[in-house]
């Protein structure tokens, strides 16, 4: 509804100013790319300002940008945080092409860019609840055995919190792990984790820069209700041959890019693989010394630009773990995982003012474990699950003027599922065939929005998505009565549609700027999420089922509001926010107590369904410029569920509440040679269910439970620290070879941080019992050696 | 079948994570009432245990309760129970539950607990399962460090009905071989029913030549079914963010008591293990 109101409200101004205009008044156009004039880079969210009218605008996702101007004079200022600053003057007589490549600033390298953008972004901009991190911001934070990771640096933010030590996985906001949507090149990762989850997908050498939209999510993107991660590979460097290396205490990175055709055609490989096998023969448990355990990561890209309004992208990300354990009988077992994804893209421009992209993007995820190799062939088995998502996508901008940017597009995908199947792979196996049906889905989507300025002072961006979401057979459905029994089945014929779920999604963001230096923001956004994680663990498993809405589940649902305080100090150099937010989820799945969750064919009879709240305000002050950066960064938060079949319909806290939350990330440059980087982290326990008592029943002890989550574990907390010795080349970019060594210490005092808390007998005795508290990670220290040629 | 999950817990300890003692302050002001107690089919003494909760780090049993007035009722006649030993109650005189008519138990407490002093539960009697024989052999080829290598079969004709849930008992020589609920076996008739049931390996145990073995073969409800696989998971509980967050196993006793009062159907087989 609110939605509606604005359209109505504003778009008769829009349409009735160019009406007028259009007899007597003229517009040009000048447009073009901006890059990094070291590697071709494209530059996204690189800043145009007009110097005589005091506006801009920004580069799009392609480094793009558009502008049309009455015919004058102007003079341009491109800049990026980063780099050298141009100015241009024109005479606009008519649409004008210009392309601008700026030279990295070598005294600005030194400094970290928190947020490569416009100086005053942080203010200017009508987008909130985001963070922008490039990749070189990221390299510098004190990372766990030495292991550089986008999604645990976005944990150090307020509003994201980690689901467990170490884990790559995240909650923002309140939100299910599975409620964030993680984009590689535009291609859905649907499990960004390695080793159990402590280290990403993502290879940080092979990736430009991630954003991360904690609400706000604009209407181009869709499908997940809490989050976005939007995160960017590399083009490939367009001058000259470029090789990055490193070698880790758990893994080692080679990356090579470079031109095929100088500022025509580029290519970027990169790999990455972990030893951490290597080290198993050295462990004290004499059965872990023949395990394997490892994983490896290939990115792979190319880009063509054609001409001026063409330009093609190829990129690729294939990445798996493999696990084998000596198990019964000695016949090992085995479990492999990972995800492949795939997307063409192609820019084109039908006109200086209309940008478009059409993708097409494929994605999956699979998993397969079992004893293959079994002598004793009765216990001999496999269980694969996989999951495909074929998507065709078209966006467009539309650069009407410099007070409206128009965007839409349309969408439309094919997904697959396959939640389990295993099979003995012997005729006497002890094991029955187990196959739960497989199904599928399509899903179309259209959005539009607009981002116009009124005024001086006032911004708004208001934008509109739909989308309809069909399961199609061939497809076996249980049906339920009220209590979750199964009644019995429908089966549906191959590509029969037989359930439909559709929504809209408005949304609606608003800057009111106060002056230079201060602005407020508020945003209201309706999301919708079609797909499920079928999981109640906090942390995640390779062992993801992926759901869609079906005639059993409806569409997941959020509405979210924020309003926010944003102000910059000293000349930019200090970024400071308060933002408030509210959510409210519907349809939000949890999991009866006890449930059978894998390779269950009846799984949505396990699931209830329930409404969430979550609440909190996040303080952020951030230093962006100087040798001294970082920030600081607090969250006072509440989130709950209410479910009426899940502890006796009493609201209980979301196992992602955590009250309070800080995090405090410093880096320091000391000279040239050295810097020093240093993180403190502090969250309240998780909250979690313990015994109150116990029972006995046919001669077991069993525990008497407390209501869900109505203790906690004690508070996490802990101080990571490292340092990085630079070769002595003085200005880097320039030469052909320097190196660096980085020392991290994690957890630097020790600190056993409980991971869980469980209660074991003692002494071969049920009835004496003590409380274990489990920890993942003691003291830390990794040693890592980064090298660049070009 | 499904235990084949039983591997994820092996690869997280590949990831052989530390553990230490901590102390933990629970709130255990909260007391319940634990019923376990069941009619069955034989015409014999039927027996109720009531107990009560006790705190978690206790190194104790669980306290009786005693002095309670417990009776079974099938509608028509009312069947009193005494106190044969602490917290032990058996009914005064023998009595055989019936197929398809429904038991109900009450009791009335000495000494209210948590504000209640009325409790109680009711439960149809399932169809009975008869198997026609038992079979006792040893395993061919037993792998090296199985030790339990004499398998026990049973056959029969499994009831029509759908929806039927056993358990299987056993009884050594004249000893409760599975004394603890954990060692029994449970099957539900979902791949077999109303079908001859042909050799169904019931258990496996470690025996001698000439033992008299006894299998009881119990007929349940689906809720007791439920609610025993529920306990045997809460029971050998070891906490963890992998797997769901723990909860209390609701079983059928009115007043928020914990336990279950079961209505069984039991047969009973026989036969003798003969080493060839």
């Amino acid at each position: 509804m609110t939605f509606i109101f604005c359209i109505s409200l504003f778009s008769p101004q829009v349409s009735i100013a160019e009406n007028e205009n259009n007899k007597e008044i003229l517009r040009y156009t000048i447009s073009g790319h901006i890059r990094d004039a070291a590697n071709g880079e494209e530059l996204l969210g690189a800043t145009i300002y007009i110097e005589e009218l005091k506006q801009g605008t920004v580069t799009n996702n392609y480094g793009f940008y558009s502008l049309s101007l009455e015919p004058g004079e102007y003079t341009l200022v491109y800049s990026y945080v980063g780099y050298k600053k141009q100015s241009y003057t024109i005479d606009l007589k008519k649409d004008i092409k210009k392309n601008i490549e700026l030279q990295p600033s070598s005294q600005e390298l030194n400094t970290v860019t928190v947020s490569g953008e416009k100086e005053d972004k942080n203010v200017s901009s009508t987008q909130m609840s985001t963070v922008k991190m490039k990749s070189k911001t990221i390299s510098r934070i004190p990372a766990l055995m030495g292991e550089i990771d986008v999604l645990k640096t976005i944990q150090l933010l307020p509003g994201v919190q980690s689901v467990g030590e170490g884990s790559t996985g995240f909650s923002v906001r309140g939100g299910s792990r599975d409620q964030n949507l993680v984009l590689l090149d535009e291609a859905t990762v649907f499990n960004a984790s390695h080793l159990m989850g402590f280290f990403s997908v993502f290879n940080n050498d092979a990736i430009k820069e991630l954003e991360l939209y904690k609400g706000d999510i604009p209407a181009r993107y869709g499908g997940r209700l809490s989050s976005l991660v939007d995160i960017r590979q590399k083009d490939g460097n367009m001058k000259k041959l470029q090789v990055d290396g490193g070698v880790g205490t758990i893994s080692s990175r080679l990356t090579i890019q470079g031109p095929i055709q100088k500022d025509k055609t580029s290519f970027l490989m990169a790999g990455r693989r972990s030893y951490a096998d290597i080290f198993l023969p050295l462990a004290a448990n004499e059965n872990l010394h023949n395990n394997t355990l490892y994983f490896y990561d290939l990115n792979f890209k190319l880009n063509h630009i054609l001409n001026e309004n063409n330009r093609f992208f190829v990129s690729q990300y294939y990445g798996r773990d493999v696990i084998k354990v000596s198990g019964l009988n000695d016949a090992p077992f085995s479990m492999s995982w990972g995800n492949i994804t795939t997307t063409f893209r192609w820019n084109h421009l039908f006109s200086d003012k209309l940008f478009s992209n059409f993708s097409i993007v494929r994605s999956g995820y699979d998993y397969k474990l079992g004893i293959e190799e079994a002598e004793d062939n009765i216990t001999s088995f496999v269980w694969r699950s996989d999951l495909k998502d074929n998507t065709l996508k078209a966006d467009f901008g539309y650069y009407i003027n410099p007070d409206n940017t128009l965007r839409f597009g349309a969408s439309a995908s094919y997904k697959h599922f396959e939640p389990g199947k295993v099979k003995g792979l012997d005729d006497e196996s002890i094991f029955g065939e187990i196959d739960v049906p497989a199904s599928n889905a399509l899903s179309y989507s259209v959005y539009a929005s607009n981002e116009q300025n009124i005024g001086d002072n006032i911004t708004l961006k208001y934008g509109l998505r739909y989308t309809l979401f069909q399961n199609i057979g061939k497809a076996t459905v249980y049906n339920y009565d009220k209590n979750y029994n199964t009644i019995d089945s429908t089966v549906y014929g191959k590509n029969e549609i037989y359930n439909s779920s559709n929504g809209f999604s408005p949304r609606l963001s608003f800057k009111y700027q106060l002056n230079k230096k201060s602005s407020i923001k508020a945003s209201y956004s309706h999301t919708l999420q079609f797909l499920h994680l079928a999981s109640n663990a906090t942390v995640g498993t390779p062992l993801d089922i992926w759901l869609p809405s079906s005639p059993n589940i409806e569409p997941q649902s959020a509405d979210q509001g924020a309003i926010g305080y944003f102000r910059n100090f000293l000349g930019n150099a200090i970024e400071a926010s308060v933002e408030v937010y509210y959510k409210k989820m519907h349809n939000q799945i949890d999991f009866k107590d006890h449930a059978q969750i894998f390779l269950n064919p009846e799984l949505e009879g396990e699931m209830r369904f329930g409404e969430a709240e979550a609440y909190g305000a996040e303080f952020l002050i951030r230093k962006v410029k100087g040798k001294f950066t970082g920030w600081v960064g607090y969250t006072l938060a509440h989130a709950e569920r209410t479910f009426d079949d899940i502890n006796n319909g009493e609201p209980y806290l979301s196992p992602f509440n955590r009250r309070h939350d800080i995090s405090i990330v410093l880096n320091y440059d000391l000279n040239k040679r050295f810097s020093f980087g240093l993180n403190w982290v502090y969250a309240t326990g998780q909250p979690v269910t313990f015994p109150t008592g116990r029972w006995e029943y046919g001669n077991l002890v069993a525990p008497v439970y407390s209501d869900r989550n109505t203790y906690k574990l004690p508070d996490y907390h802990r101080m990571d620290v490292s340092v990085t010795y630079n070769s002595k080349n003085k200005d880097k970019e320039e030469k052909r070879f320097y190196s660096s060594w980085n020392l991290s210490v994690y957890n630097v005092y020790d600190r056993h941080n409980a991971f869980s808390i469980s209660f074991e007998e003692v002494n071969g005795s049920q009835y004496e019992r003590e409380a274990i508290k489990t920890y993942l990670f003691g003291i830390i220290p990794s040693i890592t050696y980064n090298f660049h040629f070009k | 079948m499904r235990k084949i999950i039983i591997y994820i817990p092996v690869l997280l300890i590949l990831f052989s994570a530390c553990q230490e003692k901590i102390d933990l302050e629970l709130n255990e002001d909260y007391q319940r009432l634990v019923v376990e107690g069941s009619v069955t089919n034989f015409d014999t003494t039927q027996t109720i245990k009531l107990s009560k909760t006790s705190s978690y780090f206790t190194d104790k049993q669980t306290p009786r309760v005693t002095g309670a007035k417990v009776t079974v009722t099938d509608g028509q006649n009312m069947f009193p129970f005494i106190e044969d030993s602490a917290g032990i109650y058996t009914s005064e005189y023998p009595f055989a539950g019936e197929n398809g008519k429904t038991y109900r138990l009450n009791i009335e407490l000495d000494t209210p607990i948590n504000n209640e002093r009325y409790y109680s539960a009711s439960e149809k009697m399932p169809v009975t399962l008869t198997l026609d024989s038992i079979t006792a052999e040893a395993l061919q080829n037993p792998p090296p460090q199985v030790t339990e290598d004499i398998q026990i079969k049973g056959w029969g004709q499994e009831p029509a009905s759908p929806n039927n849930y056993y358990i299987w008992d056993l009884y050594v020589n004249g000893e409760h071989y599975t004394d603890t609920l954990d060692e029994r076996s449970f099957t539900d008739d979902e791949l077999v029913n109303g079908n001859y049931i042909p050799g169904l390996p019931i258990f496996f145990y470690d025996g001698d030549d000439l033992d008299t073995i006894e299998v009881y073969t119990q007929s349940i409800t689906g809720e007791y079914y439920a609610f025993l696989l529920a306990f045997i998971q809460e029971a050998s509980f070891g906490g963890g963010n992998f797997s769901g967050p723990p909860a209390n196993i609701e079983g059928n006793i009115s007043n928020d008591a914990l336990g279950y009062f079961c209505v069984k159907a039991v047969s009973k087989n026989k036969t003798i293990y003969m080493k060839q």
